[in-house]
């Protein structure tokens, strides 16, 4: 039975039902070649939006460059030393992270307070030390060490730059040289 | 592997047609448009509709020629592939609305028959009636080995499944259709 069956099944190939009108045939060609001048026209923008994205990534691959290599500049700028040909770009950089206007806003009333009383040297300090030189007396003068207390207080310390000049050396000095020897400081 | 029926297209034409030429376009088209027909008429059972897939399918290889790459593809298997990728969508969109093959085909044929053509007739026709009733890799199989005469080898690369698996389907299909003729 299967060859009687593949004898019907053979005898499709040539079913007269089974074959396209001469019409179909004749204008669905003339149709489907319309598509080759449908699909030209739609090639342009096609290449068009294909151009963008390719100018879109090159740009973005332009500024990603940028960014990394002006980082990169910044950063090895931080380690550069006066006369090094970075050192202007580390200075630039210093004085704009310094300087800059968002963080001089920032300040608040009470920290410039406390910028100012320390700045500014307490009136209430023995005479000679901060402000100016006492009355009298001539060359450098030295600025005291001055921290503010817990209460906010600026005090002087004891150990002074002028103490250590003045007081310290000398006597170190004088108790290096032998008994009998004369001192180089009085 | 040589192809009985398949790679028998001149590759210089296809390539003639991946450049746009609208004559090679044409000359595709007459050279398949007969059997690409058949093929979709088997499956969809009304004239209308296998003159819709039939076009569809034309244009689709218009629009798409210019992927085809003849690595081991015969350019009348990617056609098939084509083929049955557009009777799948037309099956999708009209599902649901299946039309029985049997009602859907008009066989005119006013002059007389002798007895023994007519029992032929008749078991055409219940074939026909019956062969939307398998599934549609069978309906595929039947088609491509009995109308088509393709070999297995040649179905299994236009299936994309492997020759082994092609022959066991074939004779599945052939199974059921007796099955379902009551033969």
């Amino acid at each position: 039975m299967k060859s009687r069956l593949e004898t019907i099944l053979k005898s499709m190939q040539t079913s007269e039902d089974a074959k396209p009108s001469a019409s179909f045939v004749k204008n669905a060609r003339i149709r489907v070649l319309n598509q080759v001048d449908t699909k030209a026209s739609m090639v342009a923008p096609v290449i068009g939006r294909s151009v963008g994205i390719m100018m879109f990534r090159l740009a973005l691959v332009f500024v990603l460059a940028i960014l990394f290599i002006g980082g990169g500049v910044v950063y090895t700028a931080g380690f550069s030393a006066p006369g090094d040909a970075l050192y202007p770009v580390k200075v630039a950089f210093d004085r704009m992270t310094n300087t800059s206007p968002r963080e001089s806003a920032a300040e608040t009333p009470q920290q410039a307070t406390t910028t100012a009383s320390i700045a500014t040297p307490s009136p209430s300090l023995p005479e000679g030390i901060g402000g100016a030189p006492p009355a009298g007396q001539s060359g450098v003068f030295f600025e005291p060490m001055l921290i503010p207390d817990p209460t906010g207080t600026v005090v002087p310390t004891e150990n002074t730059v002028r103490d250590v000049l003045e007081v310290t050396v000398p006597d170190t000095v004088n108790k290096l040289i032998p008994t009998g020897v004369p001192k180089i400081f009085p | 592997m040589r192809m009985k029926v398949l790679d028998q297209v001149d590759m210089s034409l296809v390539e003639q047609a991946k450049q746009s030429d609208k004559e090679a376009l044409g000359k595709l088209y007459d050279l398949f448009v007969d059997r690409v027909y058949r093929f979709v008429y088997f499956r969809v059972g009304l004239r209308e509709d296998a003159e819709d897939v039939t076009e569809q399918v034309f244009v689709k290889v218009v629009t798409k020629i210019k992927t085809y790459e003849d690595r081991g593809l015969p350019f009348e298997a990617w056609l098939f592939r084509i083929v049955r990728n557009q009777l799948t969508d037309f099956y999708r969109a009209r599902r649901g609305k299946n039309v029985a093959l049997d009602e859907a085909i008009e066989v005119i044929d006013p002059t007389p028959l002798p007895e023994e053509r007519v029992e032929t007739k008749l078991q055409y026709e219940a074939v026909l009636a019956q062969l939307p009733n398998l599934p549609q890799s069978y309906q595929d199989i039947i088609l491509f080995k009995f109308v088509e005469e393709l070999e297995n080898e040649e179905i299994s690369i236009i299936m994309e499944k492997p020759v082994d698996q092609v022959r066991v389907l074939q004779s599945r299909a052939i199974a059921k259709l007796k099955t379902l003729l009551s033969l």
